[in-house]
């Protein structure tokens, strides 16, 4: 009981102060790669935390024991004694309920949302076949439309797609950091990151940690891949591919969101690649990592701890001699 | 599978540029290809029936017309890719949103500051 509790408890300590975490300060900005592995963590120690729990409260902690007969026998004293009381057969239901239907929704929400863009995709892909022609060079295919716009299909068949108008607003090396930009989305599955981000937010509405996962992760992945082409075609030439094409929207107004507070997140990003970048130090990336291993080990830790010190008690040394090699297995 | 999606395409190409409909035999023979006549009938029956083409009865074959203009389709796909922003499935991945007239001068104005009035392509 104690354990489902305090699983629990992790969790809401999680969902209510991980993202204030991770939206405080610039550092999110300067490493997006940690961050969106951050959120990641999070979402995933948030739901593994609540599950954790639900079998928690099913299954009783027993002593482990090395001799099998024993360790079974002891299981099912103590899940006897565990639903002889009315409490105990209540808590193991409730356990059990809440374990498969978070996990269950986990799922089926996540399967749900990779398969309906999987047939989105299809369906766009099918349609560019038709009216799509062949690109200045291998790997782009054009559409021969006056508003500049670029984008990628990810997936088995994965296809970067530029219009006419973005062609012609790009010069040779913009273009070359826009494909840059594509292709790190298409390398590293950003799909498939944004995808389960949004499919958590979509499966449990009534927590806003997950919402603002899935928004931070959606600017997040821009950042990253930004970084990388960056790297490949240089910042500058980077900052002007992407005013070049985000002015060149003529038909498509410029979205009311991105209009609100601080200018549009184009602009963000624009802004952000003009002073020289100051990624986040190794010492403080390699501190984060760490954090976020531990982040997602302590329900697991919470849950094995009981057992793994049960277990730690039948290996005990009790050898003669004292040397501590012998393990007792009777 | 890539052979076939060409082929698709060659018929509707064939179509839109048409300015009547079209027959089997007469898209056929534009294509120049030393298709065989069932190949592109089955494949033209297949665009027919995903939608892309039209058909009425002539005498005892048909003829054929796209269902909808070329642009059309085009700008469907632009606006599909345009508007992936919030809410949706990430089945597209798009490069970056629109921004207005004056924070895209400013930005501009900034950009040639940084690249130090030159260098930069605009």
């Amino acid at each position: 009981m104690i354990v489902a509790l305090s699983l629990l408890a992790y969790a809401v300590v999680l969902a209510g102060a991980g993202p204030r975490l991770l939206q405080a300060g610039s550092w999110a900005d300067r490493a997006p790669r940690l961050a969106i592995a951050a959120w990641q963590a999070l979402t995933t120690a948030i739901i593994s935390s609540v599950v954790l729990a639900g079998i928690a409260l099913t299954f009783p902690t027993v002593q482990v024991s090395n001799d099998l007969a024993a360790l079974l026998h002891s299981c099912v004293m103590a899940i006897q004694a565990h639903y002889a009381s009315p409490g105990g057969a209540a808590a193991g239901a409730t356990g059990a309920v809440l374990a498969l239907a978070v996990l269950g929704r986990a799922i089926w929400c996540l399967a749900a949302a990779l398969s309906g863009a999987a047939r989105e995709r299809a369906r766009h892909a099918e349609a560019l076949d038709l009216v799509a022609t062949a690109g200045p060079r291998t790997g782009i295919i054009v559409l021969d439309a006056a508003e500049a716009a670029v984008y990628c299909l990810p997936g088995r068949r994965q296809r970067t797609v530029v219009t006419t108008g973005a062609l012609q607003a790009l010069g040779e090396d913009q273009l070359d950091a826009v494909l840059a930009h594509e292709h790190a989305h298409l390398a590293e599955r950003h799909d498939l990151i944004l995808g389960m981000a949004r499919a958590m937010a979509a499966a449990f509405p009534a927590v806003p940690a997950f919402r603002s996962a899935a928004a931070e992760t959606a600017r997040l992945i821009e950042l990253r891949a930004d970084d990388a082409a960056a790297e490949r075609a240089g910042r500058l030439t980077l900052a002007g591919a992407l005013l070049a094409v985000a002015s060149g929207r003529h038909g498509h107004a410029v979205p009311a969101a991105a209009l609100a507070a601080g200018g549009s997140g184009a602009g963000a990003r624009i802004r952000r690649l003009i002073p020289p970048r100051s990624p986040l130090g190794r010492a403080r990336t390699t501190a984060g990592s760490l954090s976020l291993a531990l982040l997602l080990a302590l329900p697991v830790l919470v849950l094995g701890g009981p057992a793994a010190a049960a277990a730690g008690h039948a290996v005990c040394p009790t050898a003669a001699d004292g040397t501590g090699i012998e393990v007792s297995v009777r | 599978m890539p052979r076939f999606g060409e082929l698709e395409g060659a018929i509707m190409e064939q179509l839109w540029r048409s300015e009547k409909p079209l027959l089997v035999r007469e898209v056929l023979d534009g294509l120049d290809r030393g298709l065989a006549y069932n190949t592109v009938q089955t494949v033209t029956e297949i665009l027919y029936r995903k939608g892309w083409l039209t058909k009425e009865r002539d005498g005892r074959a048909f003829r054929y017309t796209p269902a909808a203009g070329r642009e059309k389709y085009i700008a469907g796909l632009v606006a599909e890719a345009l508007s992936l922003t919030e809410d949706r499935s990430a089945a597209l991945v798009g490069l970056v949103e629109g921004i207005g007239p004056e924070e895209a001068a400013e930005l501009r104005r900034l950009l040639d500051a940084a690249a130090g009035g030159a260098g930069v392509k605009r």
